[in-house]
């Protein structure tokens, strides 16, 4: 009896740890093979012959985007106006996120060796960086420029600082020629229908600048799941936003200003719809692409936006994405214009450089 | 109780692992703006407390409280299964999450159960302290492991599920093969199962139902960690950037005092320990509602949360087991923990509802009023029961 009992204890330590070293070693296996495989896919760095081209790619009207091809080291990356995708380079810089305007530009998510995407940085009209703006952490979700290169704006996911909620959302406002973060747009105050509006539940999304250097226009959502979300326009200098209307995600200005781009969300949790807002009435009107789309969109000219939509593929992760192209009247069919691509930033006129000339 | 602990301490690496790494997931891999994975949290605050009641029932009922705690364990490795085969489609990672939390409902309270069981009596406050220790050590080294698989790998998720998975298949081989079935001592008419309405005597022990209100009521007025924590960065005290920090210095204060606090419950009363943990979440409040500006004062709130954790988490699971019959026990810790996770969760509405009418301030001091006010009303009244 107590034989087999002693046996029985042994013959299990014994299964245990045969069980233990397999499991260790199939795991190890797996990491290592996994490991190998991430280092080997990193694409070659530019070669001094595409220096010289990017140079002169960079002199006439452009647009920035990150380079999805290799989904790990996503590269900030250039292809002309004139010809989308007929020439395409890529620059030293991985980024999650880009946008560009008046001689500045802000990459978020540089590290790509980094578990994660923290950290965001500025670059010059040769794409080279600047300054690091370590406040800003979390994963980055949208970048914005001011069309003056005066204010930067970056969007964070924020893991678990609202209840019931595992994350938020956290938006950063720059002062670029400074180099310094001016806080989170949770500082400033709310103001809805003239009084104070206020919860602990706030999260600011997807700003976008205006020309006259102070005005913005940013999501709130309040609440964590299903949230209901407001357009709010905001007074950098004053450091107040109020609420326009309800349901307008990542609002993008159109370069006259009247307009707004916006994804309009249909459907719980996570559908949602490309329209633009007429500014003066408040009204929107839906446009013809039909998937639903989520990102902040970039103007390609008054009438038409440029936007990044995911598609299953093969290589490390499984997806890729491409920019696709619409026009704003709600008429017409998307068209794909550059493919594994995201994050559009036109770049209309590269001789304008910085504050100097707002 | 080692045993269990270690299991504990392997299931939470598992689990923690991919807490920490699922947001960075659903925003690479899904593309979703991963605020929805909330959906899945309110659907389970729904069921929440009938996966525990039903669970400690089950496992009184047939006095199988390890095979229920095991399950429990079971279910959450498999969760794993289903996010290495969900090929990034939505609904099985949400399937998974759900699952992994389940399993967590089931085995909280008869894992609970069996910690008291394991020994004896007057030493009950240790046994929780041991486990909580290894419980919030396992809690504090998922995340670092996962950073460090997925900086080897970046972006290739798939290294910290497959570990993820291994290492809860080894906690649950050790709860499996190891931990026994303790025999729990039944009163006269030993029948098969014990009787349904035999859970009913629960209500009838006054000095148990005392707790189970004085606990509920405390909780029901106590600030949750998130609400802390946005409190102390809305009063300019944290950069933001240093907010996962709070996190990791709650658990790092938890786990250093975890053990200390078992022992010296076991040796001032459990249940006075207990109260006396309450004293911390007051000077929380207090440090939430001081005048800014004093930044080194907010410092305190870590070491203070941390403390008021270890005196009460654990404590309180072990002066409920010492008012426990064995053959209830786990029914008994079910009810415990959910009427005070009914009681959080009504605290987080309140607070939240009291922020957007009055302000954050004014949410903090009524909140704080009523911790101090109402539980002392009812100590007062409760201390006839003995």
């Amino acid at each position: 009896m107590a034989r087999s009992h002693l046996a029985s204890t042994y013959g299990r330590a014994l299964l245990f740890g045969a069980f233990c070293i397999a499991a260790v070693l199939i795991t190890a296996g797996y990491v290592f093979v996994k490991s190998s495989a991430a280092r080997q896919t990193a694409g070659p760095a530019p070669t001094a012959d595409s220096r010289d081209s990017l140079a002169t790619l960079l002199s006439q009207p452009h647009l920035l985007f990150v380079d999805a091809s290799d989904m790990i080291h996503t590269r900030l990356a250039v292809t002309p106006l004139d010809g989308l995708g007929s020439v395409r380079f890529a620059a030293d810089l991985t980024c999650d996120r880009v946008y560009f305007a008046a001689g500045r530009g802000l990459c978020s998510g540089v590290d790509e060796h980094y578990y994660g995407n923290r950290g965001v940085v500025d670059f010059d009209a040769g794409l080279q960086p600047g300054h690091r703006y370590d406040d800003a952490a979390g994963l980055s979700s949208r970048a914005r420029v001011s069309p003056d290169g005066r204010y930067g704006s970056v969007t964070m996911f924020v893991a678990g600082d609202s209840y019931g909620a595992p994350f938020s959302t956290r938006d950063y406002i720059f002062d670029l020629p400074a180099g310094r973060a001016l806080g989170t747009l949770e500082d400033f105050t709310v103001y809805k229908d003239g009084n104070l509006f206020q919860s602990p539940d706030f999260n600011f999304w997807g700003t976008t600048f205006a020309r006259d250097g102070n005005r913005f226009y940013a999501t709130l959502g309040v609440g964590s799941v299903g949230a209901t979300t407001y357009l709010v326009e905001g007074d950098l200098a004053k450091r107040e936003m109020r609420v326009l209307r309800t349901n307008v995600e990542c609002p993008s200005l159109s370069p006259d200003g009247s307009h707004i781009a916006f994804k309009k969300r249909i459907q719980n949790p996570a559908t949602w719809r490309l329209a633009v807002l007429d500014l003066s009435t408040l009204q929107d009107v839906e446009l013809s692409e039909t998937r639903s789309v989520d990102d902040q969109v970039e103007w390609l000219d008054d009438s038409h936006v440029l936007y990044a939509v995911s598609r299953q593929g093969q290589g490390s992760i499984g997806y890729s994405l491409d920019i696709w192209e619409t026009s704003t009247n709600g008429s017409g069919q998307p068209e794909m214009v550059l493919n594994n691509a995201f994050s559009p930033a036109v770049v209309r006129s590269p001789e304008a450089t910085g504050s100097g000339h707002s | 109780m080692i045993l269990l602990g270690v299991t504990s301490l392997l299931t939470d690496i598992s689990s923690e692992m991919v807490a920490a790494v699922l947001p960075l997931y659903l925003l690479y891999q899904l593309q979703v703006s991963a605020l929805q994975l909330g959906v899945i949290d309110g659907i389970y605050q729904g069921c929440s407390g009938l996966v525990r009641l039903g669970a400690g029932f089950m496992a009184d009922r047939w006095r199988r409280q390890k095979d229920v705690a095991a399950g429990g364990y079971a279910l959450s490795a498999a969760s794993r299964v289903g996010l290495l085969l969900s090929g990034g489609a939505l609904v099985p990672i949400a399937g998974s999450v759900l699952a992994d939390r389940i399993g967590k409902g089931i085995r909280t309270a008869p894992r609970d159960a069996l910690i008291s069981l394991s020994v004896p009596q007057e030493r009950l406050g240790m046994a929780f302290g041991v486990h909580r220790f290894l419980d919030t050590g396992g809690a504090l080294l998922g995340p670092l492991l996962a950073f460090a698989l997925l900086s080897l790998a970046p972006r290739s998720f798939d290294v910290v599920f497959l570990p993820s998975f291994s290492i809860a298949l080894i906690g649950l081989g050790v709860i499996v093969l190891f931990v026994k079935n303790r025999e729990v001592r039944r009163g006269a008419g030993a029948a098969d199962a014990l009787p349904w309405r035999e859970c009913a005597r629960l209500l009838l022990l006054p000095r148990f139902r005392g707790l189970v209100v004085l606990s509920g009521l405390l909780t029901l007025f106590t600030a949750s960690d998130a609400f802390i924590y946005i409190g102390l960065q809305r009063r300019g005290s944290v950069a933001i950037g240093l907010f996962p920090l709070l996190y990791v210095g709650t658990a790092l204060f938890y786990l250093l005092l975890a053990l200390p606090a078992g022992r010296l419950a076991d040796r001032t009363g459990r249940r006075n320990l207990y109260l006396v943990g309450q004293v911390f979440m007051v000077g929380i409040y207090a440090v939430l509602l001081l005048p800014s500006g004093r930044g080194w004062l907010s410092g305190l709130a870590l070491p203070l949360l941390g403390a008021y954790y270890a005196c009460t988490d654990g404590v309180l699971m072990a002066a409920a087991s010492a008012e426990l019959d064995e053959a209830l026990r786990t029914s008994g810790l079910a009810l415990l923990t959910t009427v005070t996770s009914l009681g959080s969760f009504a605290s987080s509405i309140m607070i939240g509802a009291l922020w957007t009418a009055a302000g954050m301030e004014a949410a903090f001091r009524l909140m704080g009023a009523a911790f101090v006010l109402l539980p002392t009303l009812a100590v007062w009244t409760l201390r006839g029961d003995g």
